[in-house]
């Protein structure tokens, strides 16, 4: 353990902070996450009444085997990362975990919709609000602004001032990273899905929420990464950086608590949508009129694919 | 506010939009001056073709209700229809009255209706 750096311990800690929120975050919001919207729907599918004391509890049960499968090969990756103190790898494990868990989610849920909820309900009346959705009300111009300068300043500093011993693969990706969430904030923006002529408002008022939520989270999670590649830029861009002893721990300080911002959004955000929602008609859940039931918002599933895909190349590329 | 589109009404859907829109003018619920979403944001959240929307708007425009300007988007203009003569006005009201008539209603029935209706419209806020 001696043979460890600061910055490796600090890894260590970061993980410690990381492990116990996934733990919360699995007991509190994923363990009955199929049953937040009643007796009436299992994991976003409407149901007949008395699913869950029967076939769903079946459901039920493989959903958390599942749960507790892909959380037990994330807990032995980690343990293996300790045993062989291989703590440099603990960023990859980080990252890699929530996007495994995001997967194994997101299979099961088309699971349940191609099986469970083959023919969700067709309504023949929907409810569309008359409220506009102006791009400026959601996404905030001037921090999109910051952020472009700040990403470029980076990148000067790294194209003029980069030492020897860096490595591309963090700016570039971490590049690509923040980039590449505009679209999806844009998208989640325009896209939107008819609402049920029962309470009405209500419905609206929860999907504006989880719009609002969705966009502080990937808000947050850029300027983690924004926080990240300028650290990063000036830890090996500027030749007296090396010199200043605090400013690593500062890079490190900011890069947390902007980290434990984006985990508060993400706490409080997703139990006040869930009790929001614990009685309502989830989106996709039903066909409308005029519009089939869907399980991501249109202009989602291919971008998500090419971003993604993008994502996974450049990883590729720079391991190689 | 919020507009409620139905399969099984028998207008057309551009109509059951124009007639939507007419009736939040109406209730107060859409003031002059306010901000209606783009053709392509309700045709999207409804999953209808753009053209359905855009014809309901251009309706609603060439009757006065509404102004499309570039960069504002779609403006309430007013909750007077363009100067139109009584008897054009009153002609759907008899198709609706002879329709009552037809099924059986009274008069007195027909006239708590016609209260009903208009206590409906004026009642501001809930544009459902």
């Amino acid at each position: 353990m001696s043979g460890h750096s600061s910055g490796e311990w600090l890894l260590l800690c970061i993980t410690a902070l990381i492990v116990v929120f996934r733990v919360f975050y699995l007991v509190r919001r994923l363990w009955n996450y199929p049953l937040n919207h009643g007796p009436g729907f299992f994991l976003g599918v409407e149901v007949e009444s008395g699913f869950n004391a029967g076939e769903g509890a079946r459901w039920l049960k493989r959903y958390h085997t599942i749960l507790l499968a892909e959380h037990l090969v994330e807990a032995l990756a980690l343990a293996a990362i300790l045993v062989l103190g291989r703590w440099s790898l603990l960023p990859l494990w980080a990252g890699g975990t929530a996007v495994f868990v995001t997967a194994i989610l997101f299979g099961f849920v088309a699971y349940t919709r191609a099986t469970l909820g083959a023919n969700p309900p067709v309504r023949s009346s929907a409810v569309v609000s008359l409220e506009r959705r102006r791009l400026g009300a959601y996404i905030s111009w001037p921090a999109e602004v910051l952020m472009a300068v700040i990403i470029a300043l980076c990148w000067a500093m790294l194209l003029t001032h980069g030492s020897a011993q860096m490595h591309w693969n963090v700016p570039v990706v971490m590049t690509y990273v923040i980039v590449g969430l505009l679209p999806f904030e844009i998208g989640a923006v325009r896209n939107s899905s008819p609402l049920p002529s029962e309470r009405a408002e209500e419905h609206y008022r929860w999907m504006e929420a989880q719009r609002r939520y969705s966009l502080r989270v990937m808000d947050s999670a850029r300027w983690f990464f924004i926080v990240i590649l300028a650290g990063y830029a000036l830890l090996h861009g500027w030749p007296a950086a090396s010199t200043i002893v605090w400013l690593r721990w500062l890079v490190i300080g900011i890069a947390i608590a902007v980290w434990l911002v984006l985990v508060g959004i993400q706490i409080r955000g997703s139990g006040r949508l869930a009790a929001m929602g614990h009685d309502l008609r989830p989106a996709g859940s039903w066909s409308g009129p005029f519009r089939p039931a869907r399980l991501m918002m249109p202009g989602f599933s291919p971008w998500f694919a090419v971003w993604f895909g993008g994502l996974v190349l450049l990883l590729v590329f720079f391991r190689r | 506010m919020f507009l409620t589109v139905d399969a099984n009404d028998k207008r057309p859907l551009y109509q059951q939009i124009i007639d939507g829109v007419k009736a939040l003018i109406a209730r107060g619920d859409l003031p002059e001056g306010a901000t209606l979403p783009s053709v392509r944001q309700v045709a999207g959240d409804l999953g209808v073709n753009l053209n359905t929307i855009a014809v309901a708007y251009r309706r609603l425009q060439e009757e006065g209700f509404l102004t499309i300007r570039h960069g504002t988007g779609t403006i309430v203009l007013s909750r007077r229809a363009r100067a139109v003569e009584e008897g054009e006005l009153r002609q759907p009201l008899r198709t609706a009255l002879t329709q009552l008539i037809l099924a059986g209603r009274s008069d007195q029935e027909i006239t708590a209706a016609v209260r009903q209706e208009l206590e409906f419209i004026h009642q501001k806020g809930d544009s459902r």
